[in-house]
């Protein structure tokens, strides 16, 4: 830039030769020695050793002090990582406990499982003193089912491949079978009381341990081998299982007189051994299957 | 933060024996940018992620995070974490929103803070609300499934993200928008992405992680890498002259020069 402060200013007419680029050059432009002699006046002095750089040290203090504010620009990614941690300080469910997974599988259960399982116990409730002289209790035989079929509907995160992603997030894989275990006996175990307690009212001759361990005994034993089986072969094996020995059962109520196992009707000692015997084997095999489930890590998500 | 994994080995048991190997004594560390994993099919990449994500335990060797072993810090370090499966699925009756507010559950994301969080992240890989909140997961396409998941390993904001071919069955604009994306996030994070399409990448990774039949070549970063391709790679139109290279054709010289030959050269020399 030419001292004159010329730039471009006054037009380009007039004569005299032009720069390589058709611009007049200061000492090509037609001035009058008067208007010359005031605009040496006005030249810029010559800028200080060190000046562009002190600007420019300058300027960079005021934008990082207006650009680089954290309250403003703080991405908000950030925030929620600060946010998310002070929120759970006050939480009574801290990460790794079991009580912060219930509330996510019991929505993972869905609505209609929720009302097919009261239908099918009330249900079960209503057809039991119309079956009675069958020798059969569908208010039983409806604890069981509900209790089979939510199993391995709560295992399905291998059907639908759904594991291996539940299991990045920071849980141990026996919280999470723990948690939908204890969600599907929960609430079975819950609505089987319920049908009990109905099924008296309508049935007060019948005895309430009766009742109970009619149905409590095949719910803790199939449990034990619907869980130990999908674990070792898949939620689907583990299903048509745990359904293949349910409908055993009510066959062997109803026709054969053997595999009667769970019968109410039996009352004898033996009987009461073999249901006792049959929750241990069945909570045994619970345990285990929750046992192994720490071992889904060394070969990859399993269910 | 670091990353380092120490002398990784897995190997899966197969017809009764542990005798298929995954991965053989890989070591490497990572500081906070973005790491390329690479390498031909089987070769271990999706193994070494699965480890690195705290959801597959090594056969040998240990991966420390900040100087612990991330096995001792267990669920705490996948806290941390955000992890794509290069395969994965849905319940497929849910709606986005509802998979996105499920998973961020299990992640410990308190509930005043989870909606807001799940379209958010919903938001930045472009699926929008309508999408989210009216649409069954059973109805999404296999971009927007693959959207989906990259948003719930966003979830959580983690320091280590862990992605297996994130651009999967996404249409160029899109693939190019995700790695802008992760270009970003690796700002402040440990961004490792396994992928087969190395062109995709451009000048974003800050290092190359290239594994072969379940071993690890080495680590370069981009200008090692294309370094070793530096005046090899021509185009001929007329007169020949050299054009730059890709870390795409620096990658087939380094399985080149480990095979010997039979690596698909560009030109032969």
């Amino acid at each position: 830039m030419s001292n004159s402060g010329s730039s471009g200013s006054g037009g380009r007419g007039g004569s005299g030769g032009r720069g390589s680029k058709g611009v007049l050059a200061p000492e090509e432009f037609p001035v009058s020695p008067q208007l010359k002699s005031s605009l040496d006046l006005l030249a810029a002095p010559p800028l200080p050793p060190g000046a562009p750089e002190r600007l420019m040290a300058r300027m960079r203090e005021v934008t990082d002090q207006q650009l680089v504010d954290p309250q403003a620009s703080q991405a908000p990614a950030d925030s929620f990582r600060e946010a998310m941690e002070a929120a759970r300080e006050g939480s009574p469910y801290q990460l790794g406990g079991i009580l912060w997974l219930v509330r996510p599988q019991v929505r993972l259960m869905g609505t209609l499982f929720w009302l097919i399982s009261i239908a099918v116990m009330a249900a079960g409730v209503l057809l039991t003193p119309l079956a009675l002289s069958a020798g059969v209790w569908p208010v039983s035989l409806g604890a069981v089912l509900t209790t089979v079929i939510g199993l391995a509907y709560s295992l399905r995160a291998t059907y639908y491949n759904t594991a291996e992603i539940e299991l990045s997030c920071p849980i141990e894989p026996s919280q999470l079978l723990a948690a939908r275990v204890f969600i599907v006996l929960f609430w079975n175990i819950i609505l089987a009381t319920a049908g009990t307690i109905l099924t008296m009212y309508l049935l007060p001759s019948v005895l309430l341990s009766q009742l109970v361990l009619s149905w409590l005994a095949p719910l803790l034993f199939l449990t034990g081998v619907i869980l130990w089986v999908s674990l070792r072969f898949g939620p689907v094996a583990g299903s048509y299982l745990g359904l293949g020995l349910w409908a055993a059962q009510l066959v062997g109520n109803v026709h054969l007189g053997v595999l009667n196992l769970f019968s109410p009707a039996i009352i004898s000692s033996q009987g009461l051994a073999v249901r006792i015997a049959a929750m241990v084997l069945g909570v045994a095999l619970s345990l285990a299957a929750w046992r192994r489930s720490s071992r889904w890590l060394e070969q990859g998500p399993g269910i | 933060m670091q990353l380092v994994a120490s002398d990784l080995s897995k190997s899966f048991w197969e017809n009764g024996a542990q005798n298929r190997v995954a991965l053989q004594g890989v070591s490497f560390g990572l500081d906070p940018g973005l790491v390329a994993v690479t390498g031909p099919n089987g070769s271990g990449k999706s193994t070494l992620l699965r480890i690195l994500a705290g959801v597959l335990e090594p056969s040998e060797g240990q991966v420390m995070f900040n100087g612990e072993a991330i096995s001792s810090l267990g669920p705490s370090y996948r806290d941390c974490v955000g992890y794509l499966p290069q395969q994965f699925g849905f319940y497929p009756q849910m709606t986005g929103l509802q998979f996105l507010s499920y998973l961020g559950q299990l992640k410990g994301i308190p509930l005043h803070l989870l909606n807001q969080r799940c379209l958010q992240v919903g938001s930045m890989v472009g699926l929008r609300q309508e999408t989210l909140t009216r649409r069954r997961l059973q109805d999404y396409s296999g971009g927007m499934k693959r959207r989906l998941g990259l948003a719930q390993a966003l979830l959580n904001d983690p320091q280590v993200l862990i992605l297996d071919e994130p651009a999967d069955n996404l249409d160029p604009v899109m693939r190019a928008n995700v790695f802008m994306l992760l270009g970003e996030l690796a700002q402040e994070r440990i961004v490792i992405v396994a992928t087969h399409v190395i062109a995709d990448l451009g000048d974003a990774p800050d290092s190359l992680l290239i594994l072969e039949g379940g071993e690890l070549l080495g680590k370069w970063s981009p200008e090692r890498a294309l370094n070793l391709v530096a005046n090899k790679v021509w185009e001929f139109e007329g007169p020949g002259q050299p054009v730059a290279p890709s870390l795409e054709e620096a990658y087939l010289e380094i399985l080149r020069k480990r095979r010997g030959s039979c690596a698909t050269p560009l030109l032969p020399e």
